[in-house]
């Protein structure tokens, strides 16, 4: 299982890759972090991978990293892992199958369109949502309570 | 908003300060790709960076207060890729020493086949390539009003062409001319029938129930009527009666007709549409397949031909009948009394628009309805089809609460939606009986005044329904009529696409194949940026048995996809019997070659008919004696039907090593040049790999074979073994030489199965 993430230090290089850098002296160049519960709403698990997809590491959450090694776990995770979380539904059509969505996230203003909703949305069981659109892009609704009262009747009409 | 630049065209137009800071850097702007992300680098959505590539450089654009350029010189780049994740992918250049050259550009999946496109491009123009191709357009959004698609390629329901989509179906009906004339005629005789009856009615009480100074409008029809019947009451009943009934009889005569004729014509119509999409389909290349879903495909031929269906046999003929109707009714009423007709024709408007506004709402609850429903049933299939894993993790009542849950939601659902069904339908009832008491009042009032005859009153309550009826479901056209012309679309999308015969610029005739496989520096990839296959070059000699050995994933099953022209190499050549695949005419390429895959596919049918499959000369006797060769006919025998013996659905009735001795005995019969086993026995006991094997020495014999497996025992006959990693050739050789290399792959692997074959006491 896992060695603590505490020992390990990760180490931006000039040439922009992630190194790894273990107590034990072993250096990994190249290495990439993968989630390994990344749609899941609970505890992230994290997989820290060399350059072909090998398992060097898997640790349950980042605290235990140093703060700079977070950061740069965070910036990686944070550019392979887009899951937007949808603050407002600007519009919201049901067309037969297919809704078209234009929503603003956190991440700033976004269209997308969603059809086989059975198999593309995911019920979190606590108020909120898990889609998928079309191109395979996810996006989040971390509580439908929390969003406007037009963004709800919008979303209430269609899921 | 999302970048309108989604399509997997690599050159699109970009800002004018980012194309003109890219052009002053390179000194031209002859650009090969020009492309912006959807994502920046912070990983927010506001704005985009540029990628930018020409012959000798690529050009990066941060985007920012003032957009930075950085340049990287391509004979740096050692490797181009695409590194997905979720719901992004980047692109990454890594130089000699495996480092990133450039901070890689982010993206969302919505570019991930143009960037893809891209980074092929950099790669080539990396390995000093000239013959640069780019993939073919994919529309992502609409081009016309830039709404996204509901798939690549798809079709926008908002910019269906309604004329050229109503044309091209039209010109299915061409065969049926005669049924389409005969139809029409029915539809004006049911309009006119069915209008006749209010003003039978109004005739009979104006010129035989009521004094005939009292009687209105139309005397020239009751005229006539009394000249049949000599003006006396009873004869005139008698006529009128029988006027009315002959009406009503040729009305139902006619409603027949037409359904009986627009049943017949729409089926056939339907099956017309159908025929030209399966078997269309069915020439369609395997690119095609891979950026598609099946199901999406099986729906054009299913969901979308019955809804063409439903608006041809039902919509269309609707829309006719009612609108005759209406015009009829509308002409007729303001004929008899114009002031009450504008008076009942208050409510229309309110009804044409409550009722569409009802509706929307409706739609939307029925769909809802519908997904729990949907939820419900496929939860409750599942806990039965699971019934023996729930019972032994005594999960029997987590599953009851998750039912109960389903349920309960579904319940209330209905009980919303019926709810809402009822006031729904109860509104538009109230509308259309409000229109009575318009007509009662003021037409009643006529009627004291002596303006009016009562006859007049009693055919405009007739003449109320005529009208309401088709109102109440006019809002519904529009979409009923949108969702018809965009399945049409659909379908008519996949009776456009290129098939693999259209795709054959020249083809070159190979009736009798010596089995010669040659490739000459071959890259393939399934999907843009993502290389399968490196620069394969191997050459097969004719009656040579060779064996390919990798791990999963190297790219054993794309070399033999390619061989088959499933699908075309990305670069470099293949050749069979020296001439290049791709002039190669593909039916006699394919006829002869034979396939056993890990898989055996059988078709529903008898087990003689599945040997038989795609020969169709063959006698019995050949049936027979293949089936012997493939150490099947015993087996065979063992069954009370023996040759005629039902296999079932996919051959369900069938043990795996009977499909796959079946699936060889076909081979036998198809008698192929080139024969491809892709992992015949992987999923085979011992001793039923061994029956196998039997039948596949007899195949292999005299021919061309390329055998993939993990077991090796199953390539111990092979002359050569071929051994793949990474898409690349890393080793070649017999299986002795291959045994000499120490720390070679293949001595790995055998090692590897020598070991397990120990640990589980079996001999290899």
């Amino acid at each position: 299982m896992a060695k603590k993430p505490k020992q390990i230090r990760l180490v931006r290089e000039p040439d922009g890759t992630l190194t790894m850098l273990h107590p034990n002296g072993k250096r990994v160049k190249d290495v990439r972090v993968a989630i390994l519960n990344p749609i899941d709403k609970g505890n992230k698990w994290y997989e820290l991978q060399d350059h072909c997809g090998k398992s060097l590491h898997i640790f349950p959450d980042l605290t235990e990293l140093n703060a700079a090694s977070r950061r740069l776990l965070e910036q990686d995770v944070r550019e392979r892992y887009v899951i937007p979380k949808i603050k407002k539904i600007y519009s919201l059509n049901q067309e037969s199958h297919v809704s078209y969505w234009d929503v603003e996230t956190d991440r700033g203003r976004r269209d997308f369109v969603m059809k086989d909703k059975l198999d593309n949305i995911l019920e979190n069981g606590k108020g909120g949502y898990t889609l998928k659109d079309v191109m395979g892009n996810y996006f989040m609704i971390e509580k439908v309570e929390r969003l406007d009262g037009r963004s709800k009747r919008l979303f209430d009409k269609v899921i | 908003m999302t970048s309108s630049e989604e399509t997997t065209l690599v050159k699109k137009t970009l800002p004018r300060q980012v194309m003109s800071l890219a052009k002053k850097a390179a000194g031209s702007g002859d650009f090969l790709v020009s492309l912006a992300t959807d994502i920046k680098r912070d990983g927010s959505f506001a704005g985009s960076d540029y990628l930018l590539v020409n012959a000798r450089e690529a050009l990066f654009i941060y985007n920012g207060a003032k957009p930075r350029l950085e340049r990287v010189a391509v004979a740096k780049v050692k490797e181009a890729s695409i590194e997905t994740g979720l719901s992004s992918a980047r692109l990454v250049l890594r130089g000699k020493r495996g480092g990133f050259i450039k901070r890689p550009l982010i993206f969302s999946n919505n570019l991930l086949k143009q960037f893809g496109e891209a980074a092929k491009v950099i790669q080539l123009l990396a390995e000093k390539e000239k013959d640069i191709k780019i993939g073919e357009e994919e529309q992502v959004r609409c081009p016309k009003c830039n709404r996204l698609l509901p798939e690549r390629g798809g079709v926008c329901a908002a910019c269906v062409s309604r004329i050229g989509v109503f044309r091209r179906l039209t010109g299915y009906l061409k065969p049926y001319r005669g049924s389409v004339a005969l139809l029409m005629i029915m539809f004006v005789v049911e309009s006119l029938t069915q209008s006749a009856g209010p003003l039978l009615m109004k005739i009979l009480f104006d010129s035989v129930f009521v004094p005939k100074e009292l009687a209105g409008t139309m005397r020239s029809v009751s005229a006539c009527f009394e000249r049949i019947s000599g003006g006396e009451p009873w004869p005139m009943l008698v006529v009128i009666v029988l006027a009315m009934l002959g009406a009503h009889l040729l009305y139902f005569i006619a409603r027949g007709a037409h359904s009986w004729i627009s049943a017949g014509m729409g089926a056939n119509l339907i099956a017309d549409i159908r025929r030209d999409v399966f078997s269309h389909v069915a020439r369609l290349p395997m690119s095609y397949f891979n950026q598609r879903q099946i199901g999406s495909i099986t729906s054009r031929v299913t969901s979308d031909s019955q809804t063409l269906h439903e608006f041809l046999v039902e919509g269309l003929p609707y829309l006719a009948i009612n609108a005759l109707k209406l015009t009829l009714t509308i002409a007729l009423l303001l004929y008899l009394n114009w002031k009450l007709t504008l008076l009942i024709l208050i409510p229309a408007p309110i009804l044409l628009i409550g009722g569409g506004v009802f509706w929307k709402m409706m739609r939307h609850l029925f769909h809802k309805w519908w997904q729990k429903w949907a939820k419900f049933s496929g939860d409750l299939h599942e806990s039965f089809y699971a019934v023996k894993l729930v019972k032994a993790f005594n999960r029997e009542g987590k599953e009851s609460e998750k039912l109960d849950k389903d349920n309960m939601s579904l319940t209330r659902q209905t009980i919303f939606t019926d709810r809402r069904w009822i006031t729904y339908a109860l509104f538009i009832e109230f509308l259309m009986t409000s229109g009575i008491f318009i007509m009662l009042f003021y037409g009643g009032g006529q009627i004291l005044k002596g303006n009016m005859s009562l006859g007049t009153l009693i055919a405009f309550q007739g003449y109320l329904f005529i009208l309401y009826e088709p109102l109440r479901w006019f809002n519904q056209i529009n979409q009923w009529m949108t969702r018809a012309f965009t399945g049409a679309e659909r379908v008519f999308e996949v009776i456009d696409a290129k098939d693999e015969a259209g795709q054959e610029k020249k083809t070159l005739r190979l009736p009798r194949m010596k089995g010669d496989v040659r490739f000459e520096k071959v890259h393939f990839g399934y999907e843009a940026g993502k290389e399968v296959l490196r620069n394969i070059t191997l050459n097969i000699k004719p009656g040579e048995m060779v064996g390919l050995v990798g791990k999963t994933g190297v790219g054993k099953s794309t070399i033999i996809n390619l061989i088959c022209r499933f699908y075309r190499a990305n670069r470099g050549h293949i050749f069979i019997d020296g001439v290049d695949i791709n002039e190669l005419n593909l039916t006699d390429l394919r006829s002869q070659i034979g396939m056993v895959l890990q898989e055996p596919i059988l078709f529903d049918g008898t087990i003689a008919e599945n040997i038989a499959y795609g020969c169709d000369n063959a006698s019995f006797e050949d049936v027979v004696f293949v089936a012997r060769k493939a150490h099947m006919h015993e087996d065979i025998m063992k069954k009370p039907e023996a040759y005629d013996y039902l296999v079932g659905e996919h051959g369900k009735r069938l043990s795996t090593g009977e499909k796959q001795r079946v699936s060889i005995a076909r081979a036998l019969l198809h008698n192929p040049r080139l024969l491809i086993l892709d992992e015949p026995t992987s999923s085979l006991d011992a001793e039923t790999e061994l029956k196998v094997q039997k039948g596949l020495r007899n195949l292999v014999k005299g021919r061309t074979t390329i055998a993939i497996a993990h077991r090796l025992t199953t390539l111990r006959y092979a002359n050569r073994l071929i051994i793949l990693k990474d898409g690349r050739v890393t080793e070649m050789g017999t299986h002795k030489e291959l045994m000499r290399k120490h720390k070679g792959t293949y001595r790995h692997l055998v090692k590897i199965q020598e070991d397990m074959s120990k640990q589980m006491g079996v001999a290899l």
